[in-house]
């Protein structure tokens, strides 16, 4: 995905997550980079009297170790810093994440993705080590396995490791497996003398991982192809919904169109952007697949679920051939379009009329039409149309190219045709649902800043009611009678309402964050393809 | 001298002749080609008789572009009124339903302005002619007493005192889609083991809706088809509905699911050009935000 094109809201989204996460001052230095990519005096000049040097520098290598900040050797051999705002995009998904690999392999590759995520990046050695020390009972053959299946499925991925620098630059090795694990991990040997790793302040005799220098990160395009599929199916799925009202088809439906998704997961590469290029399937992949993923699924039951998303996909599911069995295209272009055009006539739902959706199917199917034209064929009576119109043109959904009859453009002469760019219009959404998600972040933030006091407090009677749990000479009614005291006492009846009300906002503020985010991505795709 | 022995022809027959001759034109004929046609006539005599034709109202003289006179058999109906009640009837009755406007009366005829209005209302006192007002302009026009207005006048059924029926359409619109949905319904209840028969069973000719709706009475004049295909265009367009391609109709799958960026506050906030982070609007303080989470 290109780096082009953050609009105003787009960086503002950015500077916001930024700010979340690490506080002010790194927002700071990341608003600069991101107003104009630029080398480390140039940054320090503009930051003057703001930020102190040696906090720039600390905020740029959080930033780097983060991935949101790369760095390029310019004309000048100096180290230019650039923002990367679809890495800091990823981090709306950052959950999400989490979920798919809890959902996949269990909760030990969710511990894994929590801390490759909140430390940016991680040997695996560190990163196994870390869950278990957040984790007594987890087993390093476990972990080391879950390791593995993250790394197997390409959800995550290894960064290159440093060759060397050039004129004080690091410089990368460009050639290598970036999903194979490493062999040694956790083995604590002693360093090698031959081993030259370029840490000079490292002490020779110090003892090390055998995959020293070795980094694991979450690898978001992997993690947004596999967003795409659950957009797009759960959009199939959702659409077929009311027809096969039959709780059974449903079912096989769902699971038909799943195991479709998956065989063009296995074939595409995570190592580039998630792509919005078709596919096909035949009958016997997908009973292949099946029988793999041991899913009772029959060849008719197959059939049929393909017969039924043909028929009701509108255009995204399409029979194109006989081969093995029966071969079907999965147009995946189409398919984001819909979607993205399924949340534009939501919001233009909410925000004009129903009329207003007939309007826009209208000029979809006609292209180029004047006002007269839309009253007639949308059968609405000739104020209501052009009140209607000039609403969608003020809201950037419809948009109008003058006609002129003579050369001068002179407005008694000149036609205005209506007409849609579905481009343009998801161009302007992606900055409504930036600053959308911008508003959620600042006010779950105000929100937590507000109840500070109150999350203190909780904090506090945690430790003492396990306290109590845990004492061994009280019996169950007087713990529960100490319980309740030091809950009343610490947290009163009003407090502790303020407190559950206060975790239901932020609840509903993430969830709402994380769909807005999936949104974004599919928006991001219909842009991009 | 020898003189030439002139025929005579009676003025009953030179008529005749030139009628004969006219009325096998039926764009009329010119001069030169009636004097060709009638080679055997003195000038005089051939004058005399289209004169003649012309006095009792057998025969027209009418300009065709270009500025050339042609007689023309008189198909128009006789009123028995003055000649120019006659000439505005006569242009009248050839727009037929179409109606003719009062500027094209007047250039039509080359009357003046009070002429033209005091015979259109002489006219229109013996309820030969009527006025009607065409859709979406000011425009009077004028139509024979006994026609019905075209389409393009009247706008069509949906149309009532020149204005659109929105009412009515959006009711016929509803109850289109419900018909179709009930449809789809009960082919669905009625064949719950094959998603075939239910797929097939749910789409209905548009037939059936146009005997739906005149047998519930929904309107009180008939509904033709082609009236019915405009609405059902239209319910296409509103998504209630989808059409095969052999025209069948049935009722969509609701959507239910909304898009995520309406349920968010934002989506219909009325200040939300001015919302800045910091300001008086601003996200952290907004009310909308307040009474969106105090509600849940």
């Amino acid at each position: 995905m290109g780096t082009l094109g953050g609009g105003k809201y787009e960086t503002q989204m950015c500077i916001a997550i930024i700010e979340d996460l690490y506080g002010k001052i790194v927002g700071k230095v990341a608003e600069t980079l991101l107003k104009e990519s630029c080398q480390l005096k140039t940054l320090e000049f503009k930051l003057k009297g703001q930020v102190t040097p040696i906090l720039i520098r600390k905020s740029l290598t959080t930033l780097i170790n983060f991935g949101f900040v790369k760095f390029f050797m310019d004309s000048n051999r100096k180290s230019l810093y650039i923002v990367e705002p679809n890495a800091i995009r990823h981090v709306l998904s950052a959950p999400r994440a989490c979920l798919i690999a809890k959902t996949l392999y269990g909760p030990d590759a969710e511990a894994i993705c929590e801390e490759l995520f909140s430390q940016g990046k991680l040997t695996c050695s560190n990163a196994i080590r870390r869950v278990q020390a957040r984790d007594e009972q987890a087993s390093l053959m476990n972990l080391k396995k879950s390791f593995t299946d993250l790394a197997n499925s390409q959800f995550i991925i290894r960064n290159p490791k440093v060759e060397g620098e050039l004129h004080g630059i690091p410089q990368f090795e460009t050639v290598f497996d970036a999903f194979v694990m490493p062999n040694e991990i956790m083995d604590m040997s002693e360093r090698k003398e031959t081993e030259e790793g370029g840490s000079r302040k490292r002490k020779i005799g110090e003892k090390v991982d055998g995959d020293v220098g070795e980094y694991w990160r979450l690898n978001w395009n992997r993690f947004d192809a596999y967003l795409r599929d659950e957009i797009i199916v759960e959009f199939l799925i959702g659409g077929t919904n009311a027809s096969t009202s039959e709780d059974k088809t449903h079912q096989i439906v769902s699971q038909t169109c799943h195991l479709i998704f998956k065989l063009n997961e296995l074939r595409c590469s995570s190592l580039k952007p998630a792509n919005v290029e078709n596919f096909t399937a035949s009958t016997y992949d997908i009973v292949k697949m099946a029988k793999e993923n041991s899913i009772q699924l029959s060849k008719a039951d197959i059939d049929l679920s393909c017969h039924i998303l043909c028929d009701e996909s509108d255009g995204i599911v399409r029979r194109i051939g006989d081969t093995s069995g029966g071969l079907y295209q999965i147009d995946v272009k189409r398919a984001i379009r819909l979607i993205c055009r399924a949340h534009l006539e939501s919001l233009i739902r909410e925000q004009l009329d129903q009329k207003a959706i007939r309007i826009m199917h209208l000029l979809e199917v006609r292209h180029y039409l004047d006002e007269e034209q839309v009253e007639k064929q949308s059968m609405m009576s000739a104020k209501e149309a052009r009140e209607m119109l000039y609403a969608l043109v003020e809201e950037g959904y419809v948009f109008t190219k003058a006609v002129g009859r003579s050369g001068d453009f002179q407005p008694a002469r000149t036609i205005y045709l209506y007409y849609l760019d579905l481009k343009k219009t998801v161009q302007g959404l992606v900055e409504y649902t930036c600053k959308l998600i911008r508003n959620l972040i600042l006010r779950n933030s105000f929100e937590r800043k507000e109840n500070k006091h109150l999350l203190d407090k909780d904090a506090t009677v945690g430790p003492i009611v396990e306290g109590i749990k845990g004492n061994e000479e009280l019996d169950e009614e007087s713990k529960l009678a100490q319980i309740a005291e030091v809950e009343e006492m610490y947290l009163p009846g009003p407090d502790r309402l303020q407190l559950d009300k206060f975790r239901k906002a932020q609840a509903c503020l993430l969830a709402s964050q994380d769909r807005s985010a999936k949104v974004l991505l599919a928006f991001k795709l219909f842009l991009n393809q | 001298m020898a003189q030439i022995k002139q025929e005579l022809i009676n003025p009953g027959e030179a008529e005749q002749q030139v009628l004969q001759i006219v009325e096998a034109a039926a764009d009329g004929i010119d001069m030169d080609a009636l004097t060709a046609l009638t080679a055997a006539l003195q000038p005089i005599e051939r004058q005399n008789a289209i004169n003649g034709l012309l006095g009792s109202k057998k025969l027209t003289i009418q300009q065709a572009p270009g500025g050339v006179l042609r007689l023309k058999v008189n198909t128009g109906q006789q009123i028995g009124g003055t000649p120019e009640e006659q000439a505005i009837y006569s242009l009248i009755e050839e727009s037929k339903t179409r109606g003719i406007w009062i500027r094209e009366l007047r250039d039509g005829t080359g009357l003046n302005q009070l002429q033209l209005r005091k015979t259109l209302r002489s006219l229109e006192n013996k309820k030969l002619i009527k006025t009607i007002k065409a859709v979406g302009t000011t425009k009077k026009c004028y139509i024979l007493f006994g026609l019905e207005p075209d389409m393009s006048l009247t706008g069509g059924t949906f149309y009532s005192d020149q204005q659109l029926d929105s009412e009515l359409i959006n009711t016929l619109i509803s109850v289109s889609g419900s018909y179709a949905n009930s449809r789809r319904k009960h082919a669905i209840d009625s064949n719950p083991n094959d998603i075939q028969l239910q797929r097939e069973a749910s789409y209905i000719r548009p037939q059936e809706i146009a005997d739906f709706i005149s047998e519930k009475r929904v309107l009180n004049v008939p509904l033709s088809v082609e009236d019915l295909e405009k609405i059902l265009d239209v319910a296409v367009l509103d998504g209630t509905i989808e059409r095969r391609a052999d025209g069948k109709i049935r009722a969509c799958p609701p959507r239910v699911s909304a898009s995520p960026l309406v349920s968010v506050p934002c989506a219909v906030c009325p200040v939300v050009e001015d919302c800045r982070p910091g300001y008086s609007i601003s996200p952290e303080t907004c009310q909308y935000m307040k009474q969106w989470l105090d509600g849940l």
